[in-house]
């Protein structure tokens, strides 16, 4: 038991006085019956044995017989130790002060005990929430332990597992949460608990298997809940593994789906223009009566097929270099408005005579962003906008802010896409059901953009209505830098 | 005969061109179709007599389109593919093609594949007509009657059972029968023959799975055996 010394002192002196108390007013107001005295004595004791306890009553006992011996019982003024009405007395206050106070210790206890459960459940409750939020296995091992000392409000926290013979800790090395410790528990299969040196020890168990062990070292826990926190985090990791493992078959099923989609794409985007040519030049070879006309025509073919080659191979190392995060931005503050012209520049042949809106509130939005790249994105949208309206309607482009991105949009007046394809445009060598999205007889032009614009840290999307058109849009962060742009 | 009539399917505008220019400098006149649909479309105004079509198209495949110019047309059909698999050959065959060539290919061959396909009866002595109880052809007429319902065969398919009936009895290798229909630049196309001796089967036999006209002698080639008034049962080794 924590003493409290003033406190506890206190009390006694309370007790006392409470004696004091009752003998000076039945002895001052001279009508009293012994009876009555002795009773009221009697319920004294019992409220303090009650409320503080074994020793603080028993003291109050033998001070109240004393008292109701020298002024209660005859001869007044003398102890009287022989008379057995003493005896009686001192009894009776003793046995009433065992009896209460254990009751109530009894009682006191129980609520504490419940409360701690309680308490206990609560904590548990907590922690099983928090670590349900925790990601992949490795930050779930490493939020663990933190997650112990935060919830159960312990010195430090250690877990071991099994598979990977790692342990998992909170903060340092503490000796008595010892990597050998935490192996031992997993060997014994059984909580351990160590009073005297404040640690405790509990396996992760997930029905008969054993997936590690943990340790907490500060103010030890119940068996109960070392036990309940062991399966709680073997379930968490269980649990963990079993969702990372969804996730990698997921990606090898999609990294396959892909790579077949690769290879066809490969095969088609690559020998239709091999085609192309191998027929031209196997004809422009053989003896077949050619006129100038036709030889020129095939030559042009040749030369063209040749740069339509180059364009694909191009695109494709570019689109792996994105991919594997080779490219380095060159980050800096831009214009938005002039990302726009600057983009509208590079399309000016091509564009002709279609009339473009410029659609913008805040001129002086700025996007830090690679510059070059940036135009790359833009311009591959107005392309695709182009290549897919009637010459006559516009294109329009804009630009406005929106949180911390500034989210540019070129929407166009075309047939607009289907919606079962909206989401897989935007997919490397994805083919469209129609011509509409084999730009320029590759498929990358969009997954590009998107490389771009995540690098980023941006999204990439697009809205359409068949019918009335689609708006595509993407957005780049925000510059708030002070400096002025070039 | 004129200068036949070659229908080119593509949906690339480059190997169009460059049909266009190759073919007609061949002496063939061209129609163009950049799709399924527009092929569809291009077959009943023009009248072509030989069909490349390219088994890649978006939109309507080719081996749709293939399928659905069958029904309608015997006309000779030359699968363009990229793709040089067995699976996709059958496929190709199966849809109806007398033949495909894989991308990307030399001009002669392609020249050499369309006069094979082109070709018809080319070996020119007449066969006698075949009469059984089921099975009547008349190589005159070119036409086939399968317990009284006259049935359509495509011109090769017509050219392989006419070899085969000319020789009957006779077992005829692989070889001998791919050059006989396609042309002396074929030879070891056996797919073409497990494709065209599999439909001939189902359009003549009675029951395709147990032949009675057109046998399989293993490892040698195919024969075709006359059913006299009691039908024979089984292969005669």
């Amino acid at each position: 038991m924590t003493k409290n010394l003033p406190a506890t002192l206190a009390r006694y002196v309370a007790a006392l006085v409470a004696v004091l108390a009752i003998t000076s007013f039945y002895r001052y107001t001279h009508r009293f019956n012994v009876t009555t005295v002795a009773f009221t004595y009697l319920l004294a004791i019992l409220g303090v044995s009650a409320l503080w306890g074994l020793a603080v009553s028993v003291f109050m006992s033998v001070a109240a017989t004393l008292a109701y011996n020298y002024y209660f019982l005859p001869p007044i003024g003398t102890f009287t130790i022989a008379d057995p009405q003493n005896w009686v007395a001192l009894v009776t206050f003793l046995a009433t002060s065992v009896l209460a106070s254990d009751l109530s210790t009894r009682a006191r206890n129980q609520a504490a005990e419940a409360n701690r459960r309680r308490h206990e459940v609560e904590r548990l409750y907590r922690f099983s929430q928090r670590m349900l939020s925790a990601g992949n296995p490795i930050e779930l091992l490493n939020a663990i332990p933190r997650l112990i000392v935060e919830t159960f409000e312990v010195g430090a926290a250690a877990v071991f597992t099994s598979d990977k013979q790692k342990v998992y800790r909170s903060g340092m090395n503490l000796p008595q949460l010892d990597a050998d410790f935490l192996k031992a528990v997993v060997a014994r299969e059984e909580v351990q608990i160590d009073a005297e040196r404040s640690v405790c020890f509990a396996p992760l168990r997930l029905g008969s298997r054993i997936l590690g062990s943990m340790g907490i070292s500060g103010p030890v826990l119940s068996a109960q809940t070392l036990e309940a926190l062991g399966s709680l985090i073997a379930v968490a990791i269980e649990r963990a593994h079993a969702i990372e493992m969804v996730g990698k078959t997921e990606a090898a099923r999609q990294g396959e789906r892909l790579k077949s989609a690769l290879l066809d794409a490969i095969t088609h985007d690559f020998r239709t223009p091999l085609t192309s040519m191998k027929m031209s030049v196997t004809t422009l070879l053989s003896p077949a009566p050619l006129d100038d006309g036709q030889r020129k025509e095939l030559l042009h073919v040749i030369d063209e097929e040749c740069d339509r080659l180059n364009r694909l191979v191009g695109e494709a190392a570019e689109m792996a270099r994105l991919e594997a995060g080779e490219v380095k931005l060159q980050l800096e503050p831009l214009r938005a408005a002039d990302l726009i012209t600057g983009s509208l520049d590079l399309c000016k042949g091509m564009l002709g005579t279609r009339p473009i809106r410029i659609e913008m509130k805040n001129p002086d939005l700025r996007v830090e962003a690679d510059t070059a790249r940036a135009k790359e994105v833009l311009v591959h949208l107005i392309q695709n906008a182009h290549l897919y309206s009637p010459p006559d309607k516009p294109i329009t482009i804009g630009a406005e802010e929106k949180d911390d991105f500034v989210q540019f949009s070129v929407a166009d007046q075309g047939p607009g896409i289907a919606e079962a394809e909206l989401g897989l445009i935007f997919d490397k060598f994805y083919r469209g059901t129609d011509q509409r999205y084999r730009v320029q007889g590759t498929g990358m032009g969009l997954p590009i953009a998107k490389a771009i614009v995540e690098a980023h840290g941006g999204t990439i999307g697009v809205v359409s209505q068949v019918g009335s058109g689609s708006v595509f849009s993407f957005s780049l962060p925000i510059s708030r830098r002070a400096s002025e742009p070039k | 005969m004129s200068t036949p009539t070659i229908l080119v399917v593509d949906d690339e505008p480059q190997i169009r061109r460059v049909m266009r220019t190759t073919l007609s400098s061949n002496g063939y006149s061209v129609v163009e179709a950049r799709s399924g649909e527009e092929a569809l479309d291009v077959m009943r105004a023009e009248r072509p007599e030989l069909v490349l079509l390219d088994v890649n198209m978006p939109g309507k495949s080719g081996l749709d389109t293939c399928r659905e110019i069958r029904d309608q047309s015997d006309v000779a059909i030359i699968m363009l593919t990229v793709r040089n698999t067995e699976h996709d050959k059958v496929l190709a065959l199966d849809a109806g093609a007398d033949d495909y060539v894989v991308k990307p290919f030399g001009m002669e061959e392609l020249l050499a594949r369309i006069r094979a396909a082109l070709r018809r009866t080319s070996s020119g002595e007449p066969v006698p007509a075949y009469v059984s109880n089921d099975l009547e052809i008349d190589f005159e007429r070119r036409k086939v009657t399968v317990q009284g319902r006259p049935v359509r065969l495509t011109p090769k398919e017509f050219e392989l059972l006419r070899h085969l009936v000319a020789n009957q009895g006779k077992p005829l290798e692989h070889r001998r029968l791919l050059q006989a229909v396609w042309g002396p630049d074929y030879g070891d196309e056996t797919e073409y023959l497990r494709v065209f001796i599999n439909q001939l089967r189902k359009k003549i036999e009675p029951d395709p799975a147990h032949p009675k006209y057109i046998h399989t002698d293993p490892w040698v080639g195919y024969r075709f055996e006359p059913v006299t008034a009691a039908p024979a049962k089984g292969k005669k080794k």
